[in-house]
């Protein structure tokens, strides 16, 4: 009974530690963000322009609210449904205030609740949509259709069927004296229900529309204008024919006569069989069967009619699969599901789109799966996929297979059980758990203290014994089976993160205990099966199955075992090759009994026999067993004395001595065998107790029941000898205390100090039995010997020396592989590569360029010396040249550019030139005119761009052969240059030689007169008021001297003269020269300047190049641009705090009448100015929500346009917020009249009944919103008062009191 | 001899009638806007910058100068719906994306509409024409399959009168607006949405969806017909690696 509450009650504990239990494995992350709340602020608009973000109070905007906690928290980032009653667009998910400046209106309620979102059927001609009223409403009009709006339908699927089953024809009607008609609905005819029969051709004209059920507007019948089948177009993916008054016909046939179908519609079916593309000529395209409609661009083949045709659309896949337009499948890395997906694999769906493939990833980490399916088609199955979220979070705290399994709420798969693994009770490897086995005594500690300790009855407080307290017993909390996710997540298994978390679940521990006696050597008793790799397999199964955890393969199938530590005793171990094998497999191959240390009952069995207490019982009861041998053999002794004394007697004559000392003997033999038979009794008492605790130790064992039957059983204590039998037992029992004093005292360990006490216990019973049975010296003395030596034997027989060893399988974080020499594995061009893909491949593996078009997965082996080698890329060369002389660098020294179209080969000056470089590993690369020692020295990155890219592209304007020289350029042979160009990969291994561009540049003279490419100032651009000159700069293609004029004249004509850069290191990124000008004379109106520039400066003038034409150029100045009406600038009241107020200014004039981009601050330094929210406006009306609080407060406003015009002022204003209700200051009679007075402006109303009535209630006095209020002056009536002010506040009580009267006596 | 003299009269009245004709059309020159518009080709030179208006902006989500975006490809993709949490749906940032493209637009083209405009009347008066010119207002109206601009120019040419120019341009970019809305719609309420589907209603439209590692989807949405192409990211329901928040 008391059992039997225990196992109640232990399972009532577990359940409620299971749920702390549970609640701790997850406790951490949730504690992480209860962290990052607390220290983020809900910002109502961040710096980079987020509405309603959660971050770090530096990240808000100013401008806008912010406040310690998160955003579901806070009024100003409320979500709610935002709609538009323009477009009838309603959006979730809103907050307020982006909702009312993007013009909406917003409601908090769900979307569902918002009357204006409600959605009904909207038929637009045989179209249909399921969307709001508004939208209805909208849609009708754009496609100038009556509007049919339906609220009846409310599901989409029956809107469309709807539609569909919408009645077409001709529309017949009348327009400009020609009986026209249109292909429509009924509806949209808007011929009401009327319909006209039509009777041959006998059709009487009418100037009303009329609507013609299923007839096509050419139908002869009809008489109209319409001509048949003059064109085809596409529509609903389907050829249709066209009518000469644009109306849609039937679908497409060349059969002209089938398709027209007597001016009748037809189903598409009836004119040609679905059509999967094969057919030009038939325009039943099938979606599902690969086609739609699509223009006929090629030459030869195409449809006998029209310009559309029904394209096939099909694609091939990966397997060399035909798959249809439309269609969508997974694509898997290798070890999908079953626990086995590898590490920084991912899910991908692709699809079919207009016969081309398109890759569409799922959510990374594994966070998505792919799943896909079909539908049953004429032409075969129809592939749909879709990526769907991996509901792998709550695996692990599924207890039980049924919950594991249910695949409507988890994606989870159950292993087998392991043995030691305490699931969630191993603490993260970081901690102290199982650092260091051979002091991981500590091992299932964690860091709430008691929660996750080992679910045994010493934590629990029942069923525990001194066995149990002794050594660590070794146990699992999923006896039945662990759960763990089907597609394991990916985790950052590369930094710190909840990975450690995560695999630290799945730690094991496993004690494994030897026992060796006094005779013989020692033996496994306990966890032998953790000795075994399979073991070890298992736990790493459970580890790998949790993510990216233990000993596994990435996704390329590349083993690492630095995920796991698994350690006996000290010694480190790693797994077979066979293992590796196994595991790399996904763990396929596994043996289940093997795989999963699952304990058969015939295992369980031995393994119980083997446990310790068992051992003792079984001694124990060999011991008793013993003394009962010794004790009936005594008995049968005595027994056969008696018999030898009664025969003697029984000889001898009565009455002689002989006959006296017979007698005498028989009575000694009787009382022996008495005292024999007690000790029996004795001796059978403790047999019969040791096999009842051997009994209790060993349940489910046939045991028991044999020993109870041989040694159980009434009457073994019957017979007398009862003295004898409870003396023994004292004497046992004093023995045994003994024992248990002793043992201790002389080094025993429990165990042994306990056989010491059984021992002692036995001996010392059987001689207090048979002393108390003897009844002479001799025989007492015998007694002792008996009883030590069944002591003696009792004692070998339990005494054993334990030993322990721990084996421990730690699961940690999985670690790719050393080194990186596959990293560019994943820059596959089929599937994209992602950090975490990249990360799983190698050590040294690192996704660089992110977010650039050169994203790419490079190995940064620090132990990589070699710079990249650089070599010319063909593709990127400039048209009509080539390299030539090509050497790859190291060691050099380059190549040479040719141009094909010269003899010499130079390249013409100032043409564009593109040549390009690539590496052989990603690098930064470097481009320079001038020799430098090492790649920071050098000019330029190539193309300018710093990205680690495997190929770089550099493309400019070549100067002339003359302004090179005159630049310092290096020239060999008087005409070549050299661009040198060195490379850095990751590793900063950069190329100790330049890596050397040769080419020349034609030496013919330049006969191409400059040209002006750019101006700093915008052409036609604006000056600050009164600001007559303005300095601009022209840009320039070539070295030249420029020159400016008011009038369009020769350049020598032309006195202004500009300075002007020459000097090829000066050029710009675009390999532009500057000049610069100061222009004058700039008048309100357009002035126009006149700038030509003559090249080749320093050169002999019969060789410069001059402008013949003026480059034009205009500039206008401006009035000064003026600010008005600042606000506020004066007090205002409010009755919130922080009261929103509106800066708010307008400006005027300036370049752009106005237009400016206003700013304000608080301090007036120039640094603080923060831009108005509404600014650089076309009203020039500029504005900025403020939320200030009560008191006065400056605001610096400046304002700049276009031309630079400035405008400063600053607003100064008092903000009076009151939150209290309104005082009445006076109350006095004027003119027969009650008069009160407030000391603000406010308004007031009075009962005569007491100040319970809202204000609403009351009678309203007049007058409202002024200080002063008025009421009958009743001298019989007492007015209870409220006044409030035009904030609302008010007292809950009355204002005042008042009973008119005169007589103050 | 009375008749012959009223046949006299005849020919010389009509004669002088003919004559006036003449005069009107060959010496007095009046001016119709029409020639003169296509002279001055304001109307073309409105279609080009709202045409590159169009393409500017449909690439930044309908926005001139987007501060909130993703980076991807070389590209910056705006959020149009965005949280920066883990298992949560996105925050709606921009909900009426045809209303606010609208704005940006009439916006960027307000200098170019200017420019046309004086541009044109520059032209006018270069070839002799006495022109008046007006403030420029103007209406971008974007509808299914075109986009509209209604420009109210008074502007008086020698003696005639007009104040309205309509410029139209085929552009899909009302419905790829709609497309873009209803993907938003649901990355706010699902935080993901269905691209197959949506390709399957709108078969002149290829949407590409493309996850990326820290949660964002990047959105590209291009019409086959014109190449236009609409793109924008968003961030809803993301998940992070393992249990990290």
């Amino acid at each position: 009974m008391m059992r039997k509450k225990g196992v109640a009650g232990f399972e009532v504990v577990l359940m409620i530690v299971s749920v702390f239990a549970f609640a701790f494995m997850f406790a951490e992350p949730v504690g992480a963000q209860t962290e990052m709340s607390e220290a983020s602020f809900c910002c109502e608009r961040t710096d980079d322009g987020a509405w309603c973000v959660n971050a770090e109070e530096s990240e808000c905007n100013d401008n806008f609210n912010a406040a310690p906690t998160s955003c579901e928290t806070t009024s100003y980032c409320r979500l709610g449904t935002c709609y538009e009653s323009e477009e009838g667009i309603c959006m979730e998910n809103t907050p307020q205030r982006v909702c009312n400046d993007n013009g909406g209106t917003w409601d908090a309620r769900e979307i569902e609740q918002v009357p204006q979102c409600q959605l009904g059927c909207c038929i637009i001609a045989d179209q249909a949509a399921f969307v709001p009223l508004v939208r209805c409403k909208r849609l009708s009009t754009l496609f100038g259709v009556s509007i049919d709006y339906r609220t009846d339908i409310n599901n989409e699927v029956s809107c469309i069927a709807e539609a569909q089953a919408q009645d077409v024809g001709a529309c017949v009607y009348e327009k400009e004296f020609e009986r026209t008609c249109e292909f429509t609905t009924r509806g949209d005819c808007g011929a009401g229900t009327r319909v006209e029969a039509v009777n041959g051709t006998n059709i009487s004209l009418s100037n009303q529309r009329t609507f013609y059920e299923d007839f096509l507007c050419s139908a002869e019948e009809l008489n109209t204008a319409c001509a048949k089948e003059v064109s085809t177009t596409c529509y609903q993916g389907d050829v249709y024919w066209v009518d000469s008054c644009g109306n849609r016909e039937n679908v497409y046939s060349s059969n002209m006569a089938k398709s027209w179908n007597a001016g009748k519609v037809i189903d598409a079916s009836g004119v040609c069989n679905a059509n999967d593309g094969s057919d030009v000529n038939c325009g039943n395209c099938d979606y599902l069967l690969g086609s739609r409609c699509a223009k006929y661009d090629k030459y030869l083949g195409g449809p006998e009619y029209g310009e559309n045709y029904c394209q096939k659309t099909e694609c091939v896949d990966r397997n060399g699969d035909e798959r249809i337009n439309g269609e969508s499948w997974c694509v898997y890395d290798d070890g999908v599901g079953n626990g086995g997906d590898r590490v920084g694999s991912r899910y991908f769906r692709e699809i079919c789109v207009d016969g081309k493939v398109r890759v569409e990833p799922c959510a990374d980490f594994r966070n998505e799966i792919c799943l896909e399916s079909s539908i049953e088609t004429d032409a075969g199955d129809f592939g749909t996929a879709a990526c769907r979220v991996n509901r792998w979070q709550d695996c692990v705290a599924q207890e039980d297979e049924d919950d594991c399994n249910n695949i409507d709420k988890r994606d989870c798969l159950w292993l087998n059980p392991v043995t030691g693994m305490v699931l969630g009770g191993g603490q993260a490897s970081s901690g102290e758990g199982f650092s260091n086995p051979s002091v991981g005594k500590t091992a299932f500690s964690n860091p709430t203290g008691s929660v996750i300790a080992p679910i045994t009855g010493a934590f629990l407080g029942i069923g525990g014994d001194d066995e149990e307290e002794q050594q660590e017993a070794t146990v699992t909390n999923r006896p039945k089976g662990v759960c763990v996710p089907n597609f394991p997540p990916g985790l950052k298994f590369w930094e710190e993160s909840s990975a450690q978390q995560i695999c630290g679940l799945a730690n094991a521990k496993c004690t494994v205990v030897y026992e060796k006696g006094l005779i013989g050597g020692s033996k496994v008793v306990e966890g032998g099966e953790c000795l075994s790799e399979d073991w070890a397999l298992s736990a790493n199964r459970v580890c790998a199955g949790l993510g990216d955890c233990g000993g596994y393969v990435n996704y390329q199938g590349a083993y690492s075992d630095d995920g796991y530590k698994w350690n006996e005793e000290g010694e480190d171990k790693e797994f077979s090759p066979n293992m590796i094998n196994i595991i790399s497999a996904g763990f396929t191959g596994m043996i289940i009994g093997m795989m999963t240390g699952r304990i058969t009952e015939e295992a369980q069995a031995l393994k119980i026999a083997a446990r310790p207490e068992v051992v003792e019982a079984q001694g124990l009861v060999t011991s008793t067993s013993a003394g009962v041998a010794t004790a009936q053999t005594a008995v049968a002794n005595a027994q056969l004395g008696l018999t030898n004394a009664q025969t003697i007697a029984t000889a001898q004559t009565v009455g002689t001595p002989a006959a006296g000392l017979a007698a005498e003997n028989v009575i000694v033999a009787q009382n022996s065998l008495a005292a024999a038979n007690a000790d029996l009794a004795i001796a059978q008492t403790a047999s019969t107790e040791a096999v009842k605790g051997l009994a209790a130790v060993t349940p489910a064992t046939g045991g028991s029941s044999w020993l109870s039957s041989t040694f159980g059983g009434e009457g073994i204590l019957t017979g007398g000898g009862w003295d004898a039998a409870f003396t023994g037992a004292e004497w046992a029992a004093l023995a045994y205390m003994a024992g248990q004093m002793i043992g201790p005292m002389i080094g025993f360990d429990k165990k042994n100090t306990k056989a010491l006490s059984t021992a002692m216990a036995a001996g010392f019973g059987t001689y207090g039995a048979l002393s108390t049975w003897k009844v002479t010296a001799d025989m007492w003395l015998g007694t002792g010997w008996v009883g030590l030596g069944i002591g003696v034997v009792v004692f070998l027989a339990m005494y054993k020396k334990s030993e322990t060893k721990t084996v421990t399988f730690n699961c940690m974080p999985w670690q790719a592989p050393t080194g990186g020499n596959v990293c560019e594995e994943c820059n596959d061009a089929d599937l994209p590569c992602s950090e975490y893909r990249c990360k799983s491949l190698g050590q040294n593996c690192e996704l660089v360029n992110k977010g650039t078009s050169d994203e790419k997965c490079v190995n940064v082996n620090p132990r990589d010396v070699d710079p990249p080698v650089i070599k010319p890329n063909y593709e990127k060369l400039t048209k009509g040249y080539k390299y030539a002389n090509v050497k790859l660098s190291p060691p050099g020294p380059g190549f040479n550019i040719v141009n094909l179209d010269t003899d010499d080969g130079c390249l013409k000056a100032f043409s564009p030139l593109e040549f390009g470089i690539d590496v052989d590993e990603p690098a930064q690369c470097k481009i320079d005119f001038n020799h430098t020692e090492k790649f920071d020295e050098m000019v330029a990155f190539i193309g300018g761009k710093n990205l680690y890219s495997y190929n770089h592209t550099e493309k400019f304007s070549l100067p002339s052969a003359e302004a090179m020289k005159n630049a310092s350029m290096v020239l060999e042979n008087g005409k070549d240059l050299t661009f040198f160009i060195r490379c850095k990969d990751k590793n900063g291994n950069e190329n100790g030689a330049e890596y050397a561009v040769n080419f020349c540049v034609d030496p013919t003279p330049d006969n191409t007169a400059p040209k002006i490419e750019a101006t700093s100032i915008l052409n036609g651009g604006c000056v600050a008021e009164n600001q007559d000159t303005a300095g601009v700069m022209f840009y320039v293609n070539e070295p030249s001297n420029c020159r400016w004029s008011p009038q369009d004249q020769d350049y020598d004509l032309m006195q202004n003269a500009m300075s002007c850069s020459s000097e090829l290191h000066q050029a710009n990124a675009m390999q532009l020269l500057g000049c610069s000008a100061e222009l004058t004379g700039i008048s309100r109106d357009d002035t126009k300047f006149y700038v030509r520039c003559k090249d080749q400066p320093g050169a002999d003038e019969n060789d410069r190049n001059e402008n013949k034409e003026s480059f034009e150029f205009s500039l206008r100045g401006s009035t000064g641009l003026k600010m008005k009406d600042l606000q506020p600038n004066e007090t205002l009241f409010g009755a919130v705090s922080p009261m929103p107020i509106e800066l708010k200014v307008k400006t005027l004039f300036g370049c752009n009448d106005g237009q400016a981009i206003c700013k304000y601050s608080t301090t007036g330094n120039s640094g603080d100015y923060i831009q108005f929210f509404d600014t650089n406006t076309e009203d020039g009306i500029h504005t900025q929500r403020l939320d200030l609080i009560s008191g006065e407060h400056e605001y610096f406003v400046q304002c700049i346009d276009e031309g630079g015009n400035l405008v400063e002022d600053k607003a100064i204003f008092n903000l009076d917020i009151d939150i209290n209700a309104p005082v009445v200051a006076r109350i006095y009679e004027e003119d027969n009249m009650l008069k009160i007075v407030t000391v603000r402006n406010s308004e007031c109303s009075y009962t005569f009944d007491n100040c319970d009535f809202s204000f609403e209630e009351g009678t309203e006095m007049p007058y409202s919103n002024s200080s002063v209020h008025v009421a009958e002056w009743n001298e019989e009536k007492t007015y209870y008062i409220k006044c409030r002010d035009e904030f609302k506040n008010e007292d809950a009580d009355c204002s005042v009191i008042v009973r008119p009267s005169r007589n103050f006596l | 001899m009375r008749k012959k003299g009223q046949v006299a009269i005849f020919i010389i009245v009509a004669i002088m009638i003919v004559s006036a004709v003449l005069v009107f059309f060959l010496w007095a020159k009046p001016t119709y806007f029409s020639d003169a518009g296509k002279g001055l080709r304001f109307e073309s030179c409105v279609e080009d910058a709202v045409e590159q208006a169009i393409s500017e902006l449909e690439r930044k989500a309908g926005f001139i100068n987007p501060k909130f975006n993703y980076d991807y490809n070389d590209e910056k993709f705006t959020y149009l719906c965005y949280t920066n949490q883990y298992y949560e749906t996105c925050v709606v940032q921009v909900p009426f994306l045809k209303n606010s493209f609208d704005e940006q637009m009439e916006t960027l083209i307000k200098d170019e509409v200017n420019t046309c405009y004086v541009n044109s009347i520059n032209e006018l008066k270069a070839q002799g024409y006495s022109v008046v010119q007006g403030n420029v207002e103007y209406d971008v109206l974007i509808e299914p399959s075109v986009v509209r601009v209604e420009i109210d120019a008074p502007t008086v040419v020698g003696s005639q009168s007009f104040a309205r120019f309509n410029v139209k341009i085929n552009s899909p970019i009302y419905e790829m607006l709609m497309i873009a809305t209803s993907l938003l719609q649901f990355e706010a309420k699902y935080g993901d949405s269905d691209t197959s589907s949506m390709m399957i209603y709108y078969p002149d439209y290829i949407i590409d969806k493309i996850k990326r590692d820290d949660g964002t989807t990047v959105y590209i949405l291009e019409n086959k017909e014109f190449g236009n192409k609409f793109q924008f990211a968003s961030r809803s329901l993301a998940w992070p690696a393992g249990y990290d928040l």
